[in-house]
């Protein structure tokens, strides 16, 4: 009897989990960032950021964060705690992901400055240290080359990388990406073509009809060529001020900010058939959509001051496909974000949450591309998910096209 | 030539009918979103007419369609139908399980049936014209005991042989196999006429003669003649007509229960003189085969769209192949070309040189057919924007004011004109940039 009280005790302290109140960020639609304090859930320790769901430690460290450490340090713990821990339950009661994804324990290091090493966990420290981004880690082991004491073996984890000022402004190229230069080029050959025009109207009369007095032609003449000369000028010079039009700083503080923890978390949900050793632009843009759709905010990844001064990605915006889309290079860019996150309005929110769960299947970690692999994949999966599945699969195909594909 | 090509096209229609598909249940209305016939004041002659003969309305749900059903299994058990026949026939049925005991109360057996889907309004229409040519009938009894006359010389068709006009229809048709409103039709066929008014002059005409020369009796040549002065009343869809394009087309690919919703195009009118809605004409102008031929482009367009996979193979020199696999919206826009080939290689064809196919008319044959559905149906129809895109009148508008404006800022006095330029360039180019279309020649990734 007393073995049988013994057995059940330890079996239920085993599942005692706590709440404890944190401040936290908070963004939702679009209305900025604001500071409320929130009830951490599923904790299992009481003086540390170690829960049922997520244990929260620093740098390389295998003990999670204590509560009573510095304050700037807690802050983005019981952030990432909080917002991990919303991302789960959207996971869990909006997407209806499969379990088996959301009930591993996930290590989330904060701070942290090395590189992924596949066959040890963590390069040298020395090795090309990295900040203002943040990382998915595939679970691992090192290899049996590896001298046994130093062998390790680690779950899937989430890396916060921290903050580091970089003056962007003395890096920003002259190439004539600014606003200014834009315009100019949008109104050059329009009004050269005017000039031209001009021009070979008075010929045209000089011709028919000609007076004897050219003056009037060699005017339009001079103005046509003084416009060529002129724009050429002013667009050449107009490029040099490139660094006029770009924030002076960047920097990101990754774990402060609720939509990279959201866009984090999308990985490891994803990795069952996205593995996170790639980044592609379908499999970020894959992951923003959800960010997306668990922070509501058609501005994603907006400044908070002191924390993040990212440029935002428009989520609205309609920019046409063009084949640089897909280079890897893009896959920061908000093309995929915006394609995926305007389908909800072609087939309704629930019925794309689910299309876009469904398409990582369909899809190859490295080889998928965004006009072959992601439109063929949504495709194919509407048949099985979409409500109406001949008539929504016209409806996005009419829709692919309108977005240059 | 003409008497003996219609008299076939009968002989096919009727055949038709004897098929096991005509089914009455196949009447009901499950394409049309509204009726455009049903007025308010219809409601209130339904109701009356309930109240009058004392119908339990939930029996009268239940038991109405018995009606049609009777009717059409003696069209199936005859194999044989004229309209007038037909209207007799339902009319007897609607006697015998007592809705009416007068003709006029069919306008509000009828106009229920349609305000239960138990009919369309394609189906009500015919039906409306029978019951009242059968009124204008019974008004005009008194006078068939003696002949009209119409004194009336033609100029046209004096030379006409009147003898051989009647060959086959001199007797009063029995409405089985033989049908009054067909043998009016097929005299008028022959004869030569400027216009609708001068139809029914040439037809009375060659009518009178036949009485005078004793080809028709009296009886058979007031009948003829009454139908020939009530022209709107005998126009338009024939019951067999509509009979065989129903049993013979009307959802036919359907997969599973119809949908509940229906299609507004189907009721859009496009003459507004004779109330013709689309559906109505598709049933006017095509044969059940054609129907299925147009249904069928459609339906080979949507299975190469819905196609796993495309490919373009290139069969090089020496006989080995070079593939490309297309991208998806490289399939669909191919399928849409290819859609848009077929249609006018139809449109060719000799099975069509009658008709000039419209596009809708394909998206109607399909969605008659069953092969595709409401919710389908203003997708498929948008098909035609890839290859006939609209612009909208404000466009137009806007493009017409561009053209003047860019002419008055070259005449104008400087330095007004490059400003004006300038101004009219970034208008324009701000208004482009919102309306602008993506082209695929545009796009380094797409060879389509």
């Amino acid at each position: 009897m007393m073995k049988i009280f013994l057995v059940s005790t330890l079996l239920s302290l085993s599942s005692v989990v706590f709440s404890q109140e944190f401040t936290v960020f908070d963004r939702r639609n679009d209305s900025g960032v604001t500071y409320k304090k929130v009830q951490l859930q599923d904790l299992i320790s009481t003086d540390s950021f170690d829960g049922k769901y997520f244990k929260i430690v620093l740098g390389k460290n295998a003990e999670a964060i204590k509560f009573n450490g510095s304050k700037d340090l807690v802050f983005k713990a019981a952030n990432a705690y909080h917002h991990l821990t919303q991302a789960r339950l959207f996971w869990r009661d909006v997407i209806k992901a499969d379990p088996r994804s959301l009930d591993d324990k996930l290590v989330v290091r904060l701070e942290i400055t090395n590189l992924y090493d596949d066959l040890g966990h963590f390069a040298n420290d020395n090795r090309d240290p990295q900040y203002n981004n943040a990382l998915s880690i595939p679970r691992g082991e090192s290899p049996e080359f590896v001298e046994p004491a130093l062998r390790e073996s680690w779950g899937n984890e989430i890396w916060f990388r921290p903050k580091k000022i970089v003056n962007v402004q003395s890096m920003a190229k002259t190439l004539g990406d600014n606003p200014l230069t834009q315009s100019l080029k949008v109104i050059k050959n329009p009004l050269i073509d005017y000039f031209e025009y001009r021009f070979i109207f008075r010929l045209t009369e000089a011709l028919i009809a000609p007076t004897g007095n050219y003056s009037e032609l060699s005017d339009e003449f001079v103005k046509f060529l003084g416009t060529i000369a002129l724009s050429m000028v002013v667009i050449n010079s107009s490029q040099k001020l490139d660094p006029l039009f770009v924030e002076k700083y960047f920097y990101i503080d990754s774990a402060a900010v609720p939509e990279i923890i959201y866009h984090e978390y999308a990985h490891v949900i994803l990795s069952d058939s996205l593995q996170m050793s790639h980044s592609t632009p379908v499999i970020e843009g894959m992951a923003d959509y959800f960010a997306t759709a668990l922070a509501q905010n058609t501005k994603m990844y907006d400044h908070i001051k002191g924390f993040n001064l990212s440029e935002p990605k428009n989520v609205a915006q309609k920019k046409f496909y063009t084949h640089w889309d897909e280079s890897n290079d893009a896959a920061n860019g908000d093309f995929v974000i915006s394609l995926l996150w305007q389908i909800r309005g072609v087939i309704g929110p629930e019925v794309t949450n689910k299309l876009i769960y469904e398409s990582r299947k369909s899809l190859s970690t490295n080889s998928s591309s965004i006009s072959d692999g992601l439109i063929r994949s949504l495709l194919e999966n509407c048949s099985k998910v979409c409500r109406d599945p001949m008539a929504d699969r016209l409806k996005l195909l009419s829709f692919f096209q309108s977005r240059g594909f | 030539m003409k008497l003996a090509s219609l008299l076939t096209l009968t002989v096919i229609s009727f055949s038709a009918l004897a098929d096991e598909s005509l089914d009455y249940l196949k009447l009901r209305n499950n394409k049309e979103s509204r009726s455009n016939l049903i007025e308010t004041k219809n409601f209130s002659e339904i109701k009356e007419w309930i109240r009058e003969y004392e119908i339990d309305e939930k029996a009268l749900y239940q038991k109405s369609g018995l009606v049609l059903r009777d009717a059409i299994a003696e069209v199936r058990k005859n194999e044989t139908i004229c309209d007038y026949g037909f209207y007799k026939t339902f009319k007897q049925k609607a006697i015998n399980y007592g809705y009416i005991r007068r003709t006029a109360d069919l306008h509000p057996f009828l106009n229920y049936l349609r305000t239960r889907n138990f009919i369309d309004d394609v189906f009500l229409k015919m039906m409306r014209k029978l019951v009242d040519l059968n009124l204008v009938m019974i008004q005009t009894r008194a006078d068939l005991t003696q002949s009209y006359s119409y004194p009336f010389t033609p100029n046209r068709n004096k030379n006409i042989s009147v003898l051989e006009l009647f060959d086959q229809i001199s007797t009063m048709p029995d409405e089985k196999n033989s049908c009054v409103i067909d043998n009016l039709q097929s005299i008028q066929s022959s004869l030569t006429f400027t216009s609708e008014s001068d139809k029914v002059k040439q037809t009375s005409f060659v009518l009178e003669e036949a009485l005078d020369q004793k080809i028709i009796d009296l009886k058979y040549y007031n009948m003829l003649q009454l139908l020939n002065q009530n022209p709107d009343l005998v126009s338009g869809l024939k019951v067999r007509k509509y009979l065989a394009v129903v049993s013979k087309t009307k959802d036919i690919f359907l997969k599973g229960e119809p949908t509940k919703s229906k299609v507004n195009l189907t009721q859009n009118v496009i003459s507004k003189k004779e109330m013709i809605t689309e559906r109505e004409r598709l049933y006017r102008v095509y044969t059940p085969e054609q129907i299925l031929m147009l249904s069928e482009v459609v339906n080979r367009t949507s299975q190469r769209i819905s196609a796993k996979e495309a490919n373009i193979v290139f069969t090089l020199q020496d006989d080995t192949n070079d593939n490309y696999k297309l991208t998806p919206l490289e399939q669909y826009r191919v399928s849409l070309r290819i859609l848009q080939k077929e249609m006018n290689e139809l449109k060719r064809s000799e099975l069509f040189k009658e008709n000039n196919i419209y596009y809708e008319d394909l998206v109607m044959s399909a969605f008659e057919t069953g092969l595709i559905s409401s919710s389908e149906f203003d997708q498929i129809l948008k098909f035609e924007e890839f290859w006939n895109p609209s612009v909208p009148r404000w466009k137009a508008y806007t493009d017409f004011g561009f053209t003047i404006a860019q002419t008055a800022t070259f005449l104008a006095p400087g330095p007004w004109n490059v400003v004006g330029a300038i101004a009219l360039i970034l208008t324009q180019s701000k208004i482009m940039a919102k309306d602008r279309q993506p082209e695929p020649v545009d796009n380094g990734n797409v060879v389509l």
